[in-house]
């Protein structure tokens, strides 16, 4: 296992370089640029954009470019000597040793061209209340799934595993920005029940995230949470419900097959009663590929979902990437696509190890 | 997954003590969608304590379907059975009898052992696991008595180290060892009637020889009933004492092994034998059952062997046959041969059978009849 | 490898060798080749695509500009052609390709790493060579990246070595005279490219120069149309009336064995020392932790018109020897020859003309036919890779085959689901034969089917071997059925022939222990004949750890009966003759202790619960 795991990181090394590359030429090659942003801008003339380009690094060959925002140049130095970092240390070792602080490797993300603040701190900001509603939403649908599924494949064509089934299909097809919008207009609008955007309530609390929050939060804990989840559930609804129907439909059709496995008749033939057989034999059967499935889902925990929290204006990494496209913003737009890519390689790493852990069968 | 629900028509009197296993009539359907498939269709025998039974037939035979009809193990619906259909086990009749009365039977006082050991044990669980959940299910243990049962079963099936295997899984043994933790999972409770499944079609010919003789050691010392599916007449003939033969869900000879084997009187059990290579054929042809079963659907009108019977007349293709006495201790062959009005093509048939078993029967050459009509 | 003596079958006559498969290096060269045409062909398409649809200005120029690559193109077009009959202008004009790479590649990186060495003029017009080469590589590297929006910096790079370059990406050198980095950076990354095409290029090519330099074998070496021309082409099947059989009886066409003595006869397969490993792998670096002796050293020879058997247990590499055989996978060491070709290592395009005599038929009716062909297309198929090309001409063989297995001719427009399990071994059959063969391999033909049917297809075997004039080797696991149908056995256990010799030797005296304890395990279908068996302790070892000396031994009743001698355990038993009959071999060091007498006091002893103790 240990052995398993090493290899699969050494084998993940070029996986990771390979993403920073590509993340970086799909920047490079959109349309327009940085400095884009003000070209609807007529008081900027060209020399200013020149100048701006200067500023940011942008007059430099594009490896040069690449290497500074990896962080293997020094963006200080000269020559060679662009490969070493101020101790004198190659540029790319840890900042300990070489005392360098740009670049992806020393976990610097560079400012964002709009606010110029750090992109980290951006992410950062953003990253908690995605983590809030995505682990909400995915700890809901999974269980509610996982749940479906598993009476839909017991009660198997029962008015039940019908019903489940016409309503997984309803939620699939359902458009997220209509259902949020629908959301809104009914218990926001019309009812009034919820609120309609946001994460808080901006009369009674600072805005999310900053110090002056944290402070009202210690103070009353209990009011904050509860306000907090009013704001959830619309879009843990949303969420919620367009997601169900693949997971849903992915255990029952596991479950089915577990089902019919000549263990479950040996589990039959021992006497066992029914309840035992299902939730102890097959069950336990059935959600090995699930199992699988989930590790591939946590990725989205980090990327949250655009539409989904533009829509109820929740302050996430969703709408952040959104906002950011709308403003050229290039390096908030890097940052987040590297963490999720960085994810996925992860995640996919996970399930293989969950995998195993999970199924005796499985040896790495 | 709905059970069998209880049947209301009036039950018959219970067999004699000495009966273990009395089936009568049982009719086990398969609605689908092309129809009713009538997989088993009126099968009767008994089967008294610490005897062995051998219920012999190719696929599609019903065979399989009789034993899970039994072990009350088929989904109802799809399955369909009669309510005329009586199973009496040890003095019950256990079709009628309310599920977790019946849970209470199965894997106690009746166990099966299956075909496929590998996908019949449970993937992730210890085979010590499997085995002590039923011993704890049925005996009421305690969970270290029941691994301590189950480390002895282990040992009566002749597993070495039985303390390091049970707690080892399924997928870290040989198909043979597997095997034998199906037999010991089946003994754990020590039941009166095993019931074993083609328990060697997916084994080697000397991990074949293991299992059976282990399954007869077992049976003599343990003193249950065993009956014993195969399409293998040579394993019938090595491990039991009565036999039944059955084609397209019924049954077409019944009598002890030695007087079925030896002296078949159902064409087609004649036929299966005549089929045997053997090194007395060799040169010659060996004679085959010609075309295939008949669809299920679609069965001949009278006698279901008929289209393939070398010895039919138009009497086989307008009066089904019954079972009919065919030999002074109470055999029965399903066969019109047995009736007066065959009797006098009787010794005919016989001839031709002698002349086939001897020498391999010279047919057309290409006796395959197609498939469909 | 040198042919084994102990074997003790006469070395095999060979009429010829069959082209080899040229080695791994040549091989790697070629598909480097072809990998540069298709690069270069990409390339040229992208471009014109491009400067097609967003009317790039000097797009068509660059496509000019960068003729050198053109020149190499089809130089790697031609080179292969001359690869299969070793032609050494071939092996020339490979090497210059990856000269031209290598150098290339050291003037790239030149102009690139050294200031000042494009000069002051490299903005507007390079060296011809070096830009040409230079925009070549560039639009090369571009293909070889993710897609257009990816390439954007070598794109640019080639802009720039361009005299046509705009200012996208500013002047392409600096008044300094030290060029663009990114145009260095693109002539780097070319540089490199080209490196590592040509260098592994280069190194198989001089590694394995002896096969251009060397082409001599032992035997004359003879091309698919030869061996086509000497075998007489490839006959249509005609079916054989169906009442002709009679009774005439089915001739078992074993030549004598006094013929055989001789050499009267010549073998129709001779296989010597036939190897067949399989690597396990494993640890951090997917190394070869392992080895799966499958066929481990095999000797026998198969006579026309035989039914040689090959039986055994799972695991004992009796499937795994037949396809080796039919170099459907090929051997790790070994010869095979049929019909006088050796058929060892041979060039795949060369064994069509042979392949068509070998067939082979699969265990499982239902997995071997492909469910979504019709059966017109699966025997079809066969004969569409022999070059019958008019369909007419397959529908008619089609048929003739369907009808030579007991099959209706309009069979053929059905799909395999539409068949029982007999009937699809009877498709099986008329797949292999419809290439009217001379050897089929029978891989567990009946062991899927019921008994009833199987004789069916037993009896079918049999007709067809008489009136074809074929010869069998039969693989199974059932030694009843081995018993009837085969002229000569070979018993394997655990990749090794422990026994063969004719059936009724064999079955009659069996001198090998394991051979003893698998015909005491047939059940019989007599109770009068009902008896003890003679029961093996435990499992067939895995094939990975064979055991040391005897791979018998850690089962053996024969060595627990003479009290464990150590040889067993030490010794490789050689097959050897038994006496009485010289084809009669069987490898165990103790065959003469063997009786019935011995037979029947182990029955006696042996003790059913302990039987799964074998070393484990």
């Amino acid at each position: 296992m240990t052995k398993y795991l090493i290899r699969r990181l050494i084998q993940a090394i070029p996986v990771v370089i390979g993403i920073t590359i590509v993340t970086y030429a799909v920047m490079l090659s959109a349309p327009g640029g940085p400095v884009e942003r003000f070209a609807n801008n007529p008081k900027i003339t060209l020399a200013q954009k020149e100048a701006f380009k200067k500023s940011w690094g942008l007059d430099q060959p594009i490896p040069i470019q690449y290497g500074r925002w990896v962080g293997l140049l020094n963006p200080d130095g000269q020559g060679l000597g662009q490969f070493l970092g101020p101790t004198g240390w190659p540029n790319i070792l840890p900042t300990g040793i070489s005392g360098a602080t740009n670049g992806v490797l020393h976990g610097d993300l560079g400012f964002s061209l709009d606010s110029g603040e750090s992109v980290a701190r951006r992410i950062g900001n953003a990253a908690l209340p995605t983590l809030i509603l995505a682990g909400t939403a995915l700890l809901l649908w999974i269980s509610a799934a996982i749940v479906l599924g598993v009476l839909a494949a017991v009660k198997r064509y029962s008015f039940f595993d019908q019903a489940a089934t016409v309503f997984s299909y309803i939620g699939f097809a359902m458009p997220t920005f209509w259902l949020g919008i629908m959301l809104i207009l009914i218990f926001g609008v019309s009812l009034k029940w919820l609120p309609i955007s946001g994460m808080v309530n901006a009369r009674l609390s600072p805005a999310f995230g900053t110090d002056n929050y944290w402070v009202y939060f210690g103070q009353n804990p209990i009011p904050a949470i509860l306000d907090i989840a009013q704001h959830l559930v619309m879009p843990v609804i949303t969420l919620v419900v367009v997601n169900i129907a693949g997971d849903s439909r992915f255990v029952r059709a596991s479950m089915l097959e577990a089902l019919s496995q000549d263990y479950v008749r040996t589990a039959r033939a021992k006497g066992l009663p029914g309840r035992t057989v299902t939730f102890r034999h097959a069950l336990r059967n059935a959600l090995l590929p699930v199992v699988t499935n989930i590790g591939l889902e946590i990725p989205f925990l980090f990327s949250g979902a655009l539409v989904t929290e533009s829509i109820f204006s929740w302050p996430g990494i969703g709408r952040l990437t959104i906002e950011s496209i709308r403003v050229f913003d290039y390096t908030i737009l890097m940052g987040v696509f590297l963490i999720s890519s960085l994810l996925v390689v992860l995640a996919n790493l996970l399930a293989d190890v969950l995998y195993a852990v999970v199924d005796p069968r499985i040896k790495y | 997954m709905t059970e069998v629900i209880s049947a209301d028509a009036p039950r018959g009197a219970p067999p004699e003590r000495d009966i273990l296993l009395d089936v009568r009539n049982l009719k086990t359907y398969f609605k689908v969608l092309d129809g009713v498939v009538p997989a088993v269709d009126g099968v009767s025998f008994s089967l008294r304590r610490g005897q062995t039974l051998g219920i012999v037939g190719e696929s599609g035979s019903g065979k399989s379907v009789t034993a899970m009809t039994i072990m009350r193990l088929l989904d109802i619906p799809p399955a369909q059975i009669d309510p005329a259909s009586e199973v009496w086990f040890d003095g019950r009749e256990i079709l009628g009898l309310p599920m977790d009365q019946m849970r209470r039977i199965r894997g106690n006082e009746m166990a099966m052992i299956f075909q496929e050991p590998l996908t019949s044990l449970n993937p992730v669980f210890t085979v010590g696991d499997q085995i002590a959940e039923q011993v704890a299910l049925h005996k009421k243990v305690g969970k270290k008595a029941a691994w301590d049962r189950a480390i002895e079963s282990l040992t009566l099936v002749g597993i070495p180290n039985p303390e390091r295997r049970v707690k080892q899984y399924p997928h870290e043994m040989s198909g043979g060892m597997r095997q034998r933790v199906m037999i010991a999972m089946a003994l754990s409770c020590e039941p009166k009637l095993l019931i074993a499944d083609e328990p060697t079609t997916a084994l080697d010919v000397t991990i074949q020889a293991q299992i059976l003789e282990l399954l007869k050691t077992i049976q003599q010392r343990t003193d249950s009933a065993l009956v014993l599916i195969t399409h293998d007449l040579g394993v019938v003939a090595e491990m039991v004492d009565n036999v039944i033969v059955m084609y397209t869900g019924e049954v077409v000879e019944q009598g002890t092994v030695e007087e079925v084997l030896v002296e078949p009187r159902a064409p087609y059990t004649m036929g299966l034998l005549e089929s045997i290579p053997s090194v007395e054929k060799r040169g010659g042809r060996l004679s085959a059952i010609k075309g295939v079963v008949p669809s299920p659907f679609n069965l001949p009108p009278a006698c279901r062997f008929e289209p393939r019977c070398p010895y039919h007349w138009e009497r086989c293709r307008t009066v089904p046959p019954e079972l009919y006495l065919s030999g002074p201790s109470g055999r029965r062959a399903r066969c019109h041969l047995h009736t007066p009005e065959g009797a006098g093509r009787w010794p005919a048939a016989l001839e031709a059978h002698r002349r086939a078993l001897a020498t391999g029967r010279e047919l057309p050459v290409h006796d395959a009849t197609p498939g469909d009509a | 490898m040198s042919a084994t003596v102990d074997h003790g079958l006469a070395a095999p006559k060979i009429k010829g060798a069959l082209r080899q498969r040229p080695p791994r290096g040549i091989l790697r060269a070629r598909a480097i080749l072809y990998g540069i045409l298709a690069l270069v062909l990409v390339t040229v398409g992208l471009l014109l695509v491009v400067s097609v649809l967003f009317r790039v200005k000097g797009g068509v120029d660059l496509l000019v500009e960068i003729w050198p690559a053109y020149i190499v193109a089809a130089l790697a077009y031609i080179a292969p052609r001359g690869y299969r009959d070793r032609k050494l202008w071939a092996f020339g004009l490979s090497l210059v390709i990856g000269f031209v790479l290598v150098v290339g590649a050291v003037v790239m990186s030149y102009l690139a790493l050294v200031p000042g060495a494009m000069g002051g003029t490299a903005a507007g017009s390079a060296a011809p060579g070096a830009s040409g080469a230079a925009a070549s590589g560039a639009a090369a590297s571009g293909a070889a990246a993710t897609g257009a929006v990816a390439t954007a910096a070598p794109a640019g790079s080639a802009a720039a070595a361009s005299p046509l370059a705009s200012g996208a990406t500013g002047a392409a050198t600096t008044a300094s005279g030290t060029i663009d980095g990114n145009l260095a950076f693109g002539l780097i990354t070319l540089a490199l490219l080209f490196l590592a095409f040509g260098v592994p290029l280069l190194w198989g090519l001089i590694r394995e120069r002896s096969f251009f330099l060397a082409a001599e074998t032992r035997h004359p070496i003879k091309t698919a149309q030869e061996i086509e021309a000497e075998t007489g082409g490839f006959a249509e099947i005609t079916p054989v009336s169906a009442s002709g059989s009679g009774d005439t009886a089915p001739a078992l066409g074993l030549p004598s064995p006094v013929a055989i003595a001789t050499g009267a006869v010549d073998p129709l397969v001779s296989v010597r020392g036939l190897k067949k490993h399989f690597p396990i792998l494993g640890g951090i670096l997917r190394r070869r932790v392992g080895t799966i002796y499958a066929v481990d050293g095999v000797d026998f020879d198969v006579y026309p018109g035989e039914v040689f058997s090959v039986v055994g247990e799972s695991g004992c590499g009796k499937t795994t020897l037949g396809r080796t055989l039919l170099q459907l996978t090929p051997p790790t060491d070994g010869h095979v020859v049929f019909d006088g070709y050796e058929l060892a290592d041979v060039d795949p395009d060369d064994m069509r003309p042979l392949r068509r005599r070998m067939q082979i038929i699969f265990q499982d009716p239902f997995g071997s036919l492909n469910p979504r062909m019709p059966v017109s297309d699966i025997i079809g198929e066969g004969l569409l890779a022999q070059g019958v090309t008019n369909r007419k001409e397959r529908d008619k063989r089609t048929g003739d085959a369907l009808e030579v297995v007991g099959l209706r001719r309009d069979y053929s427009r059905r799909y395999p689901h539409e068949f029982s399990g007999g009937q699809r071994q009877r498709i099986g059959v008329a797949r292999a034969l419809a290439l009217s063969p001379d050897f089929i391999v029978c891989d567990e033909p009946v062991s899927a089917l019921d008994v009833s049917i199987q004789s069916q297809v037993l009896n079918l075997l049999l007709d067809l071997k008489r009136d074809f004039n074929l010869t069998y080797l039969f693989i199974s696991h059932n030694l009843s059925v081995v018993e009837y149908f085969s002229d000569r056995i070979a018993v394997m256990y655990l990749g090794k022939i422990v026994e063969i010799g004719t059936v009724d030797e064999l079955y009659r005296n069996p001198r090998h222990p394991y051979t003893v304890a698998l015909l005491s395990a047939i059940p019989i279908a007599d109770p009068r004949r009902r008896r003890s068996r003679l029961v093996l302790k435990g499992d067939v070892p895995s094939p990975a750890a064979p055991p040391s000396g005897c791979r018998f031994h850690t089962r053996c009743w024969l060595r627990e009966r003479l009290g464990n001698p150590e040889i067993c355990a030490t010794e490789d038993p050689a097959l050897r003759p038994m006496t009485g009959d010289a084809h009669h071999r069987a490898a165990c060091h103790f065959a003469e202790q063997i009786s019935e007498s011995a037979v029947a006091e182990t029955v006696e002893t042996q003790d059913v619960v302990e039987t799964a103790a074998a070393v484990e």
